[in-house]
């Protein structure tokens, strides 16, 4: 199937439209998702602020990132799974959305990221543990982290203020993620969606 | 943080006073950019906070949420054994700090009803209007 067979069958699916249909589910899935966000930014500014040596410097790394951790991960599959049934909604509008697809790129760099310094920086936490910041490699982990999860936090509202809900538009579908329509523009057919502003749209 | 450490999920190798010490002076300024910029949005769009139910209740338990803190860092600054050794054992106190962060959650998730305010029907004051 292509994708956009897939995203088609995606909206279609008997949750997706349950959501649209409802008054009260899909600001539900909004509200968890934003408690959700603020936990996981939370946890991980507490983290990478302790790399840094801004805060908590006297307590040792591997008992914070023990402590703090699970509850982050806990609230990211929180968000991740609220944001996956509003992406349900409206598959075909938010794939083809500039700012969603960015979005996306971000988290994956996020993991990315985490993903480097746990192979590297955090395989030496016995040298660094008591220090009150870690070693440079992880510093850069640590501004990079939090300047990728402002950045996706920043996207995600934007999506709401760029995306009318529900709008089932027959978007093109260029299936290879196109990299300059991606940050360049966001003017041409990608404003189909934004025509009027129906005034029950919730910014 | 410091209702997971209050609970005993969190932070055990901390004193309850060492958390409050690390995480207060956060919450407190972001606090207050918070109430800066969200002042910043009612002054850009008054009629679209201020005829909600969603915000007048968000207020009010923003003005809980921040008087529980108030008093709980208040007592605990002055009885600080006190509060390590029984206070913070005490089954009120456990369940008053999962009650401030029902409180802190309901003012997320207000705050993004703001935006749905018809869901509350009758209640909302923009029915009327």
């Amino acid at each position: 199937m292509d994708i956009s067979g897939l995203l088609k069958s995606i909206e279609n699916t008997r949750i997706a439209s349950s959501i649209r249909d409802s008054l009260f589910l899909f600001p539900g899935l909004e509200a968890i998702h934003v408690v959700g966000l603020a936990l996981v930014f939370g946890m991980i500014a507490v983290i990478d602020f302790r790399l840094l040596g801004l805060a908590s410097r006297r307590r040792r790394f591997r008992n914070l990132a023990s402590d703090v951790l699970k509850w982050t991960w806990l609230a990211f599959g929180m968000t991740f799974i609220s944001g996956a049934l509003m992406f349900s909604t409206n598959a075909v509008v938010y794939f083809h959305n500039p700012v969603f697809r960015a979005k996306m790129i971000l988290l994956l760099l996020a993991g990315l990221n985490m993903a480097i310094f746990e192979l590297t920086t955090a395989r030496s936490v016995d040298r660094w543990d008591a220090a009150p910041s870690a070693p440079m490699a992880g510093k850069t982990a640590a501004v990079f982290s939090l300047i990728l999860w402002v950045s996706i936090i920043f996207l995600g509202r934007w999506i709401g203020f760029s995306v009318a809900r529900s709008s089932s538009t027959e978007a093109p579908a260029p299936a290879e993620i196109n990299f300059d329509e991606l940050f360049g523009g966001s003017t041409s057919d990608d404003k189909a969606p934004q025509t009027p502003p129906a005034p029950e749209i919730a910014k | 943080m410091v209702d997971l450490r209050i609970l005993g999920l969190a932070g055990k190798d901390q004193t309850l006073r060492e958390t409050t010490d690390r995480f207060g002076p956060w919450l407190m300024w972001s606090l207050v950019v918070l109430l800066a910029t969200g002042l910043l949005m009612v002054i850009g769009e008054p009629v679209r906070e201020l005829v909600t139910f969603s915000f007048w209740m968000k207020m009010f338990l923003v003005a809980v949420g921040t008087l529980i803190a108030a008093i709980f860092l208040k007592t605990l600054r002055r009885h600080d054994q006190h509060w390590e050794e029984t206070f913070a054992r005490r089954f009120s106190i456990k369940l008053m700090s999962i009650v401030t962060f029902l409180v802190w959650v309901t003012v997320i998730v207000l705050g993004r009803l703001i935006a749905y305010d018809h869901i509350w029907g009758a209640w909302s004051p923009a029915h009327r209007i």
